[in-house]
């Protein structure tokens, strides 16, 4: 068998962000949701949007953390430009919940295995205007 | 537009419109013009399905019609599989599946049809195979190749959750094959996975294997 390349993101980083995933997605929801007005657009689904979101968004970059290829990102991003404004969810609105993610992954996981996982966030799932 | 294309583009029209009687004209027509089974397989479901999917996401298709499309396609498979019978047989086995928590299976399905041609014995076991069923399963028939099937980035993992246990199953040096759309958009993905290869499609697939196990 083949031997599996070396990480570009440390172990150490990857079990924080898998132990705590659940709860940086749970944590960005009820954060997302309390902005005045931002997705009164999406009623009641507002929340399911969100979380079925966030969900394909941290299992993708866990996977890709996992087999240490972060490039696929950017065809997840792709996918989700064409995607989500059909859900409801601008362009401008993914920046701006992309930046909120990064700024609770900071929160949630321990520096510096935060800054590791937020810089391939930045780099891979960051819309450009 | 050519043949294939004409096939193809009245397929998925008539599939995205819900009839199944008029893909079956289709698939009639393209027989009538010569097309063996593996063209209808490569030139005409694959391509629909890569179609229908990329709707979805433009929102052009509904998730119920992406169904649709799909339950056709398989239903046609399943009708076409008596012209899969192999001229010849080989001493070789295939252990075949999609992933854990991995849907998507028409992909996989049509690798086992192709390697099923081919005269190998092929154990086909569909979609969202629990890793620890599929190793036993590849264990106990003696696979000479196992393939797993990730058609979501987010079950990538399974793959390389499935390579680490090998070894507990006695599978060390078992080759495995990849395939997806992951797999398709980054040929060379496959390196980083610990795995022996991964085909564009059912034809490469079988190529490779035959390349590799002898």
């Amino acid at each position: 068998m083949m031997p599996l390349s070396s990480p570009d993101i440390s172990k150490e980083a990857q079990k924080e962000f898998k132990q705590n995933k659940q709860r940086i997605i749970d944590s960005l929801v009820e954060r997302l949701l309390a902005e005045p007005g931002a997705f009164d657009h999406l009623g009641e689904q507002a929340e399911n949007t969100l979380r079925a979101g966030f969900e394909f968004t941290s299992s993708s970059l866990e996977a890709c953390m996992q087999i240490n290829d972060m490039s696929l990102l950017a065809n997840q991003l792709s996918w989700a430009k064409d995607r989500l404004p059909h859900d409801g969810i601008s362009m401008d609105r993914m920046q701006k919940n992309i930046q909120e993610y990064c700024r609770v992954i900071s929160e949630v996981i321990p520096q510096p295995y935060a800054v590791e996982i937020v810089n391939v966030v930045q780099k891979y799932l960051l819309p450009s205007k | 537009m050519d043949i294939k294309s004409d096939l193809q583009s009245k397929y998925l029209q008539v599939t995205i419109e819900g009839s199944g009687r008029k893909a079956d004209e289709v698939v009639s027509a393209a027989f009538d013009l010569r097309l063996s089974v593996n063209e209808i397989y490569l030139d005409i479901f694959q391509p629909t399905g890569y179609s229908i999917g990329k709707l979805w996401q433009t929102n052009q298709v509904s998730v119920a019609q992406e169904h649709l499309v799909t339950s056709i396609i398989e239903r046609q498979m399943g009708e076409l599989h008596p012209l899969f019978k192999p001229k010849v047989t080989k001493p070789k086995t295939l252990v075949i599946g999609a992933v854990d928590r991995e849907n998507h299976r028409v992909g996989v399905r049509m690798v086992a049809d192709f390697f099923e041609q081919d005269g190998w014995t092929v154990h086909y076991l569909g979609a969202a195979v629990p890793t620890q069923t599929f190793l036993a399963m590849t264990r106990e028939m003696k696979a000479d190749l196992v393939g797993l099937s990730s058609q979501m980035i987010f079950h990538l993992g399974a793959i390389t959750d499935f390579v680490h246990q090998m070894d507990n199953f006695g599978l060390a040096g078992v080759p495995v094959m990849v395939g997806g759309m992951p797999f398709i958009q980054q040929p060379e993905l496959y390196t980083n996975l610990g795995v022996h290869f991964s085909g564009i499609d059912a034809l490469d697939a079988v190529k490779k294997a035959n390349l590799l196990v002898n």
